[in-house]
């Protein structure tokens, strides 16, 4: 499927093709507009973002590059950027998410970028995490508004969740390591 | 290659907060933190982008929302034709990822680490460079910096530079507070702390850092709760403690 998806993105970033845009938004629109309601936006302000993603989809389809990330990977830190742009215009605050800005050093032998055989592993061993530990991660990035607060203010899980996490996260790198 | 040797901060944040880094959902002056300290880190790096990989296949598998019939419409009208950059409206829209190819062909390249210079992220925030920060003094020999935008809800981030030969008051955390070596080392009971460090302690840490270098610690420290001082020097003084 993601082989589909980044045909279709090609076609929108060489030939600015509206059809193949379309594709696009009938599978990732839903799935983002999922994802902001679920981290507490409302339906309105979901729209709204969600709209505002595709149209960042569109307009930045040429720099997409399928060697440093899948087309979903791009997308959903599209979305996640959106919402803490939002939260930003809320609450203030100043984090930024661009981390590519390394030490020059670094660069060089920069093998922080997943690549796509390692993005196939990891789909593969996801599917082999035990339920529970794989809902909790799913926990962790959609959020969940009728779990209650899984987080306080400060954003970080508490309690059992935490160490939950840490384990599903263990859990799964065994898993690619065995593979 | 270079004949130093590129110091790989060995204090790095556990999965469960580069997660939350990863989500969206750390507040951000815990996230400024956080993605200062990825400028150190590859191995973070490596975690935070497995995660974003993560990200991806979960949005897959996400229960759709439903769309409003109009929605696409609505996009469709929206959209420009030029494939030129100047497309971009702003500057958050020039810089809103950051795997885009573009950005990575103009990825600075700051010798941050080696010469003493802060991770661009924080340098950006600080307007370019640290002279316009207001430095106030909070205890013997420990000083106190605000960051733009540095306070969000409870949670605060600020930079803090502790002199030559200081202990830090005995302290504990009424919630969580991240500590990132900027500059210089600092020692506590556990281990020593150099750039790219970060350290995280909750209420269970009870901790006395100290600089023993010649040279002062800069640190970037982001917390939830006021800290709590503890020992004589806590019952007498409170300097630690801010209203919100």
């Amino acid at each position: 499927m993601q082989d589909r998806l980044e045909r279709l993105i090609k076609d929108v970033a060489e030939v600015r093709d509206t059809t193949a845009f379309k594709e696009l938004f009938e599978h990732f629109a839903p799935r983002i507009k999922s994802y902001l309601l679920r981290q507490g936006a409302g339906n309105e302000e979901a729209e709204e973002l969600m709209q505002e993603a595709m149209i960042m989809v569109w307009k930045k389809a040429e720099s997409f590059n399928p060697g440093q990330a899948s087309l979903s990977t791009w997308i959903f830190t599209i979305a996640r950027n959106k919402r803490i742009d939002l939260l930003r215009k809320e609450k203030g605050g100043i984090a930024t998410y661009d981390y590519s800005l390394v030490h020059q050093e670094d660069k060089r032998a920069d093998d922080t970028l997943i690549s796509r055989q390692e993005e196939v592993r990891l789909r593969r061993a996801l599917t082999k995490l035990p339920a529970d530990q794989a809902d909790i991660l799913k926990l962790a990035f959609w959020g969940d508004k009728s779990h209650g607060v899984i987080a306080n203010e400060s954003g970080l899980p508490l309690g059992t969740v935490k160490s939950r996490i840490r384990l599903a996260m263990q859990r799964l790198r065994g898993i690619l390591e065995e593979e | 290659m270079s004949t130093h040797l590129f110091y790989q901060p060995v204090h790095t944040p556990p999965d469960d907060i580069l997660l939350a880094f990863c989500a969206g959902q750390i507040n951000p002056a815990f996230g400024m933190v956080v993605s200062s300290h990825l400028y150190y880190s590859p191995i973070s790096r490596k975690r935070v982008r497995e995660m974003e990989c993560l990200g991806g296949i979960l949005l897959d598998k996400i229960p759709p929302a439903e769309i409003r019939a109009k929605s696409l419409d609505a996009v469709i009208e929206q959209l420009n034709t030029p494939l030129h950059p100047s497309a971009f409206d702003t500057e958050d829209d020039r810089r809103e990822t950051h795997l885009d190819r573009s950005r990575s062909d103009n990825e600075q390249n700051g010798s941050g680490l080696l010469e003493g210079k802060l991770p661009p992220a924080l340098l950006h925030v600080l307007g370019g460079d640290m002279e316009q920060l207001k430095w106030r003094r909070i205890s013997g020999g420990v000083e106190e910096a605000d960051i733009p935008g540095g306070k969000v809800g409870p949670c605060r981030a600020r930079l803090m530079r502790i002199a030559p030969h200081t202990k830090v008051a005995a302290h504990t955390h009424g919630g969580t507070e991240m500590t990132l070596v900027l500059g210089g080392s600092y020692k506590d009971n556990t281990d020593t702390f150099y750039p790219g460090d970060l350290q995280i302690c909750d209420a269970s840490v009870h901790h006395q850092p100290h600089v023993d270098d010649a040279a002062p610690c800069l640190c970037l420290v982001a917390s939830d709760a006021p800290v709590r001082l503890t020992g004589l020097l806590g019952r007498l003084i409170n300097p630690f403690l801010r209203s919100a």
